[in-house]
């Protein structure tokens, strides 16, 4: 036997067996769902459209969505007439305690017939919000697979798709990517509805206005549009809408998937959407004039439009003094001009320039350099490998080992390479220097873009020296220049020069002087606050008497 | 259209990398010999002989602190001298002796021998005015040993040019603050009626010393001056910040020092002769003074006396500048030009210079007495 079994004959048989199975199986689904399809289109005359049967919506959605064990199918009777019903809904996503009361309430309705029935549904039924009526299928499915309860009832050729649903629980935590030393903390929630709600404790203002889209034909993503009426200029609001408008995509799975169709150019490096999870900067900038875009499933929002100012700014510039958050907007610009070009310098002066050198620090990058195997641009790409693998492996690894991996590349590895004669000290000096400033930019997508400068930089310099920094300079100035993000040019407050807004740029103005919201947003109302009326002059007497 | 243009920009963008850069030929700081003093001295048959300066790998570890313990002792510099024609055909034979490029964009110090004839300076100064890349920046001195000087080991851990250049740099280091760049040689070469001068650096067990000048009649060097007369002749030029002078007064000797001058130099013909007339505004502090105290009267002697002690020292270099057809600095050129605008020829000037007649008006004021300054 085991010879036989073995045997190639008895495995191709085996195979065929198998594939009729198959066949026949996939024979009889076919055959069902053509029936459920034609049965309805004889009804109803459309091959979409609900024909009012509860025996074909249950065969339909059974067939449409196969065995799927979260999908809830059950059949009652209303009323004394017994009138035939199905609700569906998918497990886990409504909330089941609302589901059997209201349940229980339609199947104790009295009446006779289904017209008796939807009147009384129309009048009594209030306990689940927003119900809706849907004769299409491929409306209907799309709403019960996203928490949804589906109500089809006997000779009725509508369902009522009923909100149950329960959004899941999910704890508001700190902001992890951008925190801050002082102020609010909170990050947006994963679920679309929690967002709103963070938004809306923040901002209790009518003015405040949601518009929702659905984008992704397979995932229904929801994708929320929101601005303040009356502040924000209906020219940015109604450009994004139309953009949001026209993403045609299969799936949608994460903001940054709405947030590149949103950027006016394309194939910039120049980060035009402002991504974040914290709740206090969205509100800030929506009362500025800005919009944001909040996508389900994701705690990002999206930001725009944007000036690249926008990108040094954090929340914690205004949760601290003006005189704090003057200095720290100044270190970051610092920070911004050391990393960007003390390496491209250093390069520039040691591999071409050699004559800009102060004689003194020439000779002793000279003396530094005596031995080093590799020219100066290749002890950077060398220093930079290990230091983006450095970055990539502490983001990888939980925070403690993080740390260690941090210490492991700073002093062993960095002291080990000098020692080894592959890198000279100075460049490891600049080196660090450099990658420490960079990451004082508090905006991530903008710590991108700045290291593919320093990249461009590092690479003009090298071949034609400080000229070829300056020319490489000149460019991104242009394409910076030419840059518009909504109508916004993307160098303001400088570029046009708006002397108003310069007073939150470089640095920040105390709260009182910031009157205005920022003017190349030309928002509907320009007015942030007015001026403060009231300076009390404060006379403390020597023994002071107790106001009656 | 739109392509084109994007064409356009970057082929603009190309030609401006390729076409106006001329940073093709430069290289890395780690092929290139980087010559920090380069010299000119007088060799056989009339040549030219050149040194340079390079530090060597010893010179170049000792300047970073955590490297100088490590340095091996030794030199610290290569000294290269070869002879030529030309200053360019001796550097093509010293090139012939490292293999790494000799780099003249960081030259710190020009060495001109005070043993040089006129047609030698003269080339000299031709093509370090010529050289695109020479730092213009660089000191220029005048010595008798050109090669000893570059070979001159520091004291210290730094090299010899860069101590030595720490000196020039200084302001009030120096009794006479006696600095002359490369740039301001080019300019007095080329200015008709200037006469070239240089400080004068001699070794010394220690280090150096360059309390003097050497002074030259166009490009010949005719006069280096003793230290009390470079600093007479820096009271005319502004450049004396320290000087020293006796007097006696009642048959004691008196000491003055940390003299400074404002000169007023003021040229005038009359009768067809040039009349220079200086004047200096000095001050300065009494030193050295037997009675503890002064009254008015001594103190006005002690002015007048110094007034007229130190119109005669500067008189007396003045004279003997005259004499050689000498004028460092041209600081009486543009006087006498603005007089007599005919006389640029300098032959004519020169006559006009040597029968001028020269009159030098001191007024002194004593600021201070004691003895710390």
């Amino acid at each position: 036997m085991p010879s036989n079994l073995s045997h190639p004959n008895f495995a191709t048989s085996a195979r065929i067996v198998d594939l009729l199975d198959d066949l026949t199986q996939s024979a009889g689904h076919l055959s069902e769902w053509l029936g459920v399809l034609l049965n309805e289109y004889r009804q109803t005359g459309e091959w979409d459209k609900f024909s009012g049967s509860v025996d074909a919506a249950y065969q339909r959605i059974q067939s449409m969505l196969g065995p799927a064990p979260d999908i809830v199918l059950r059949p009652f009777t209303i009323g004394p007439a017994a009138i035939p019903a199905l609700l569906a809904y998918v497990s886990g996503q409504v909330n089941t305690v609302l589901m059997d009361r209201d349940l229980y309430h339609i199947s104790q309705l009295p009446v006779q017939n289904t017209e008796q029935l939807a009147a009384a549904l129309t009048s009594q039924f209030l306990t689940v919000g927003q119900p809706k009526r849907e004769t299409q299928w491929p409306r209907m499915l799309p709403a019960m697979l996203s928490g949804r309860a589906l109500l089809f009832m006997e000779g009725v050729p509508e369902a009522w798709v009923l909100d149950t649903a329960q959004p899941p629980a999910a704890s508001i935590s700190p902001s992890v990517a951008e925190p801050s030393l002082k102020g609010p903390q909170e990050a947006f929630s994963s679920v679309l509805e929690t967002q709103m709600d963070q938004l809306r404790r923040r901002i209790p203002d009518p003015g405040m206005q949601f518009e929702l889209f659905t984008i992704g034909t397979q995932t229904h993503t929801k994708v929320l549009l929101i601005h303040m009426a009356g502040v924000a200029n209906p020219a940015i609001v109604g450009a994004v809408k139309s953009r949001l408008k026209g993403i045609r995509r299969a799936a949608v799975h994460t903001s940054n998937d709405i947030a590149e169709y949103l950027g006016p150019q394309r194939w910039t490096i120049f980060p035009q959407v402002r991504f974040s999870d914290r709740v206090d900067l969205v509100a800030r900038n929506l009362c500025d004039g800005k919009v944001a875009v909040l996508t389900a499933n994701d705690p990002t929002a999206l930001i725009l439009p944007n000036t690249l100012m926008d990108f040094f700014q954090t929340t914690q510039d205004y949760a601290l003094p003006w005189s704090y958050a003057t200095l720290t907007r100044t270190s970051r610009f610092v920070g911004l001009a050391i990393g960007l070009f003390l390496m491209p310098l250093y390069i520039a002066l040691s591999s071409v320039n050699a004559d800009l050198f102060p004689v003194q620090l020439l000779l002793t990058a000279a003396g530094s350099r005596l031995g080093i195997p590799f020219p100066p641009i290749t002890e950077v790409i060398i220093m930079w490998g290990i230091l983006e693998i450095l970055i990539e492996a502490a983001n990888r690894l939980p925070q403690q080992m993080a740390t260690t991996i941090g210490i492991i590349g700073a002093v062993v590895v960095g002291t080990a390479i000098v020692k080894a004669g592959l890198i000279d000290s100075i460049m490891i000096v600049v080196a660090t220097l450099s990658a420490l400033s960079l990451f004082t930019i508090p905006a991530l997508e903008l710590a991108a873009t700045m290291r593919w400068l320093f990249w461009l930089f590092v690479v003009s310099s090298s071949i034609f020296g400080v000229f070829g920094l300056l020319v490489m300079i000149i460019i991104v100035l242009a394409h910076l220049a030419t840059m518009e993000n909504y109508g916004v040019p993307y160098l303001s407050p400088f570029g046009p020069l708006r002397i108003a807004d310069l007073k939150d740029s470089l640095i920040r103005f105390p709260m009182p002087r910031l009157r205005k919201r920022p003017i190349f947003l030309r928002t509907i109302d320009p007015g942030a606050s007015d001026p403060l009326r009231v300076k009390p002059k404060t006379r403390l007497l020597r023994r002071q008497r107790e106001v009656r | 259209m739109r392509i084109r243009r994007g064409f356009l920009r970057i082929a603009a963008v190309l030609s401006l990398l390729t076409g106006l850069t001329g940073c093709w030929a430069n290289q890395s700081v780690d092929y290139r010999a980087i010559v920090l003093g380069i010299g000119f001295a007088p060799a056989s048959h009339g040549r030219l002989a050149i040194t340079v300066q390079v530090p060597n790998r010893n010179g170049l570890t000792g300047l970073t602190g955590a490297n100088a313990s490590a340095s091996s002792s030794g030199p610290s510099v290569y000294t290269m001298t070869e002879s030529g024609k030309t200053v360019g055909t001796g550097l093509v034979q010293i090139q012939g002796q490292t293999q790494d490029e000799l780099y003249v964009g960081q030259v710190q110090l020009i060495a001109f021998s005070s043993r040089l004839d006129a047609k030698q300076v003269k080339l000299a100064e031709n093509w370090l005015a010529q050289i695109g890349p020479l730092d213009k920046t660089a000191y220029v001195v005048a010595t008798p040993h050109v090669r000893a000087l570059f070979q001159k080991e520091p004291a210290t851990g730094t090299l010899s040019t860069l101590q030595m250049l720490g000196g020039f740099s200084c302001v009030d280091c120096g009794v006479v603050t006696f600095r002359q760049h490369q740039w301001d040689l080019s300019i007095e070469s080329l200015s008709p009626g200037y006469s070239l001068w240089m400080p004068y650096v001699t070794l010394t067990p220690t280090g150096f010393t360059s309390d003097r000048i050497t002074v030259f009649r166009q490009e010949q060097p005719v006069w280096t001056l003793s230290p009390a007369e470079t600093t007479n002749l820096g009271y005319v030029m502004g450049t004396t910040a320290r000087g020293y002078l006796t007097v006696t007064e009642n048959g004691e000797p008196v000491g003055i020092r940390f003299i400074s001058a404002s000169p007023h130099i003021r040229a005038r013909i009359q009768n067809g002769r040039v009349h220079i007339d200086v004047t200096l505004k000095a001050a300065g502090t009494i030193d050295t003074l037997l009675r503890p105290t002064l009254s008015p009267q001594p103190l006005a002697q002690i002015e007048h006396q110094s007034e007229r002690e130190l119109a005669k020292q500067v008189l007396r270099v003045l004279t003997r500048l005259q004499r050689l057809g000498s004028d460092p600095n041209g600081f009486l050129a543009p006087l006498i030009w603005q007089s007599e605008p005919s006389w640029e020829d300098v032959s004519t000037w020169e006559q006009a210079y040597r029968q001028a007649d020269i009159t030098v008006h001191v007024v002194f004021r004593i600021k201070d007495i004691g003895d710390v300054g």
